[in-house]
C-alpha cells in the first residue's frame, strides 16, 4: 500500500434506462495507510489540543461521573507535554473548569486536581457546553482539535434542535474542530448527540455501562493520536441532471454537477466506505455518463488539503430491454442494502421517537417493498426483508429507551464504518428487536 | 395582512383529507408544526391553513423521510402560506437530499444546500494528483464564528463562566427578554405549559379573539415572543377565572376530542356556529 490514501469505486451495476428514471449506487471506499503507529510519539506527531465536555447534571450520579472524571484522567496519563487539555463540566450552568492547560507537569496535575473536584448537580444545556469547548480550543492555533462531548442528558436549555445544533458542528468542523460525542444509559437525546458528532467529523459513541466511558474515551484519543487525515473529502462529478444522495449520511455540500461530501476524520489503517444513490436522467442509447470522484484529505497540522488521484467512473444507456439480466457487482450490493436497511432502521426509530408510530410502520412498508426488489438474487435477501417487516411489527409502539439507542447507534455505525470501542460488543439490532 | 381565518374543519375533516391519523395530527401540533385548534372538545375547528401544512409537511418528509420532525418544523419556518400552499398541493417541487439541513433553493423547491459559506469553484479543470489546495474556505475562524454565534444567540447560547479567570461572558437581557420578565411576575409562575404555536413568523394566537402579530423578528426574537405570549395566555387565563369546561374533571384532550367527533358524526351533536371565545 501506497504512502497515501486510496480511494477505490465502482456502480453496484452499469447499464441505465436510456428513457430516464433509473438509480444506480456507487459504492466508494476510501483506506488511510498503515504507517502512522510510530507517529504516535510525542516527538514526532502534531500537538493534540482535546477539549472534553462533560455533562455533571444531578443524572449523571450513580457512577456514571465517577467513570466520566475516569477516562478525562486516563486522557491526561496519555497526552504529552506538548498537547493541551480543556474541560468543560456542564448542567445550566457552564464552566471552564481546564482552559487549553498544557500537559507538562504543572498543567496535568492542576487539570487532575480540577477533575476530582467534579459533583453532580443541576440539568442540560448541552450545545452551550459544547461551544464552550470548541471555544477553548479554537484560541490555540496549532494541531489537531477535537471535543468529545460526554453526556447522560436531553438538551432542555440553549439551543436543542438537532438540525442547528448539526449546522453549528459542520460550520466548526470546516474550521478543523472535529466533534464526537458519548452519549451515556438510556435518557440522552441520540439525535442530538448524533447531529453533532455527524456533523462535527467524529463518532458518536453509546455507553450503556459507566465503565464504557472510559473505553470510549480511551479510544477516541487513540483515533486522534493515530490520526492520518483531520478531514477527508469526496469529491463527485456528475453529467447534468444526475441527482445525488449520500445513504451513508455524510454531510454533503453541492455547487452546480460537482458534489463534496466530509467524511470526517480517519485514523490511519482505517477504512471508510460512503454509499451513494445517483438518480440518473435519460439519455442517449449507447451513450456514455461520465463521472469522476477524487479524495481530498487534510493531514494533522497541515492547512493545505492533499488531493488525491481521480477514479473515473461511468454508466450506459442502454433500452429498457437490455436492462434485464445485466451484470451485477454482489459484493457492492451486499454493501449498498446494508447501508440501506440501516437508513430504514434509523428513520424509523427517529419517527418512533417522535411519537409517529403509523408514520414509522408506514415508512419502513414504503421501503421494505423497494429493498426487497433490490435484494432479490443476493445472498441472504429473504433474511435482509424479514428483518425489515420485524422492525415494521416492533415500530408499532414504543420501542423503549435503550433499544432506541442501539437502533440509532447501530444503524449509524453501519452507514459510517464506525468502530464499537465498548467491552465484549453487543447483540445486533436484529437480536434486539425480538427480546 | 392575512385575512380572518375560517375556522370550519374538524380534525376528522383533516385525517380524511390527508390520510393521517388523529394521533400524529395532535403530536405534529405539540411538536409546533402546527398551529392548534380554535376551540375545544366538540368545538375543535381548523383552518384550510392546517390542511395546506399538513399536506406540506407530508410532501417534505415523502421527499426526504430521514428528516426529522424539528427540521421539518425549521423549514415551515422559512416558508410563507404560499409557498406552503404550493408545496401541499404539489404546485412546487421538493427536492430530496442526504443532509438534513433543508432551506429553500433559489427559484422554487427545497433542497438541502449548505448553509455556510460556499466553496468557490475555482478550477475549471478536474484536480490531478498530489496537488495541494488550500483547506476549504471558511470566511471566518473558528474563534471568530463561535464569537459571532454567541452574539447572534441574543443570551440562548448558555455563557460560560471561566473559573480560571473568573471571566462571565453573560449578554444583556433584551426587549424581549424584560417582557418575558415582566409577564412571569404577571403570571405568578415559571411553570406554564407551551402553547402550540401558530404562524410563527408573524401570528401567535393568545385565545381565540386575541393575538400577537409581529414582523421582522429573528428566530430568537420570536422565541421569546413565544414565551411571552404563553405567559399572557396564563395572565388572562387567571384573570378570567376557572374554566368552566374544566369543572367535568380533568381528561385527555384526545379522548374529549375523539368522542365529541364521533358523537358528532353519529348525528348525535351538532358543530357550533363559530368558535367559542371566553
Amino acid at each position: 500500500m501506497s504512502n497515501e490514501l486510496e480511494l477505490r469505486a465502482g456502480f453496484d451495476r452499469l447499464r441505465v434506462n436510456a428513457r430516464g428514471d433509473s438509480r444506480r449506487y456507487l459504492v466508494a471506499e476510501v483506506e488511510a495507510p498503515s504507517c502512522v503507529p510510530e507517529r504516535t510519539r510525542a516527538r514526532e506527531r502534531e500537538p493534540i489540543h482535546m477539549a472534553l465536555v462533560i455533562d455533571r447534571s444531578g443524572s449523571m450520579g450513580g457512577g456514571r461521573l465517577e467513570a466520566a472524571k475516569e477516562a478525562a484522567l486516563g486522557v491526561i496519563d496519555r497526552l504529552s507535554a506538548t498537547d493541551r487539555l480543556s474541560l468543560v463540566a456542564f448542567d445550566d450552568v457552564i464552566e471552564v473548569v481546564v482552559d487549553g492547560a498544557s500537559m507538562a507537569e504543572e498543567g496535568a496535575t492542576a487539570a487532575r486536581q480540577a477533575i476530582w473536584n467534579l459533583l453532580p448537580r443541576g440539568t442540560t444545556d448541552l450545545f452551550g457546553a459544547w461551544l464552550a469547548g470548541a471555544e477553548c480550543i479554537a484560541r490555540s492555533v496549532d494541531g489537531q482539535s477535537r471535543v468529545i462531548v460526554l453526556s447522560d442528558g436531553k438538551a432542555n436549555r440553549g439551543v436543542t434542535d438537532p438540525g442547528e445544533i448539526g449546522r453549528h458542528a459542520a460550520e466548526l468542523y470546516r474550521r478543523s474542530i472535529v466533534t464526537s460525542t458519548v452519549g451515556i444509559g438510556d435518557a440522552y437525546e441520540p439525535r442530538q448527540l448524533l447531529a453533532l458528532s455527524e456533523h462535527g467529523g467524529g463518532n458518536l459513541h453509546d455507553a450503556m455501562r459507566p465503565e464504557e466511558i472510559i473505553d470510549m474515551v480511551a479510544g477516541e484519543l487513540g483515533e486522534s493520536l493515530n490520526a492520518y487525515a483531520d478531514r477527508v473529502d469526496l469529491e463527485l462529478r456528475t453529467p447534468h441532471g444526475v441527482r445525488v444522495d449520500c445513504w451513508s449520511g455524510y454531510p454533503l455540500e453541492r455547487t452546480g454537477d460537482r458534489w463534496t461530501f466530509s467524511l470526517g476524520s480517519l485514523p490511519a489503517g482505517r477504512k471508510r466506505t460512503a454509499i451513494f444513490a445517483l438518480d440518473l436522467p435519460a439519455g442517449e442509447t449507447g451513450s456514455k455518463l461520465q463521472f469522476e470522484l477524487v479524495a481530498r484529505w487534510q493531514r494533522p497540522g497541515a492547512s493545505a488539503m492533499q488531493v488525491g488521484e481521480i477514479v473515473d467512473l461511468s454508466l450506459e444507456w442502454v433500452r429498457p430491454r437490455d436492462l434485464v439480466a445485466q451484470w451485477r457487482d454482489v459484493d457492492r450490493s451486499m454493501q449498498v442494502a446494508d447501508v440501506w436497511q440501516a437508513r430504514i432502521v434509523r428513520t424509523a426509530t427517529g419517527r418512533n421517537l417522535d411519537g409517529d408510530f403509523d408514520g414509522a410502520q408506514r415508512f419502513v412498508e414504503e421501503q421494505r417493498r423497494d429493498f426487497q426488489r433490490y435484494v432479490e438474487g443476493l445472498p441472504g435477501a429473504e433474511d435482509l426483508a424479514r428483518d425489515l417487516i420485524r422492525l415494521r411489527r416492533r415500530s408499532g409502539s414504543g420501542i423503549g429507551a435503550r433499544l432506541s439507542k442501539e437502533l440509532m447507534w447501530q444503524a449509524s455505525s453501519s452507514q459510517r464504518s464506525s468502530r464499537d470501542y465498548r467491552r465484549g460488543g453487543r447483540a445486533s439490532w436484529k437480536e434486539q428487536l425480538d427480546r | 395582512m392575512m385575512g380572518t381565518p375560517t375556522y370550519d374543519l374538524t380534525i376528522r375533516d383533516l385525517c380524511r383529507e390527508t390520510g393521517l391519523s388523529r394521533r400524529v395530527i395532535r403530536s405534529w401540533i405539540e411538536r409546533d408544526l402546527l398551529p392548534g385548534a380554535s376551540g375545544r372538545g366538540s368545538g375543535a375547528r381548523y383552518t384550510h391553513a392546517h390542511l395546506d401544512r399538513l399536506r406540506c409537511i407530508q410532501a417534505i418528509r415523502d421527499a426526504a423521510p430521514s428528516l426529522g420532525l424539528d427540521e421539518v418544523r425549521q423549514i415551515l419556518l422559512s416558508l410563507d402560506d404560499d409557498r406552503i400552499r404550493a408545496i401541499g398541493a404539489g404546485d412546487e417541487p421538493v427536492v430530496a437530499m442526504p443532509v438534513g439541513l433543508v432551506e429553500p433553493v433559489p427559484g422554487g423547491g427545497i433542497g438541502s444546500l449548505p448553509t455556510g459559506p460556499r466553496r468557490t469553484d475555482a478550477a475549471p479543470s478536474p484536480p490531478r494528483a498530489s496537488d495541494a489546495s488550500p483547506a476549504p474556505a471558511s470566511g471566518d475562524s473558528a474563534l471568530d464564528y463561535i464569537r459571532r454565534v454567541r452574539q447572534e444567540s441574543r443570551g440562548t447560547v448558555g455563557p460560560a463562566t471561566r473559573l480560571a479567570w473568573g471571566h462571565d461572558r453573560a449578554s444583556a437581557p433584551s426587549r424581549l427578554d424584560r417582557l418575558v420578565d415582566a409577564l412571569r411576575h404577571g403570571a405568578g409562575t415559571e411553570h406554564v405549559k407551551p402553547a402550540a404555536r401558530a404562524e410563527m413568523w408573524a401570528s401567535i394566537p393568545i385565545t381565540p379573539d386575541i393575538e400577537l402579530r409581529a414582523r421582522g423578528l429573528d428566530d430568537h426574537d420570536l422565541q421569546r415572543l413565544e414565551r411571552a405570549a404563553d405567559l399572557l395566555r396564563a395572565v388572562l387565563m387567571r384573570d378570567a377565572g376557572p374554566d368552566p369546561r374544566a369543572e367535568a374533571g380533568p381528561r385527555p384532550a384526545q379522548s374529549i376530542d375523539s368522542e365529541e367527533e364521533d358523537r358528532r358524526e353519529d348525528g348525535r351533536t351538532r358543530p357550533r356556529s363559530k368558535p367559542e371565545t371566553k
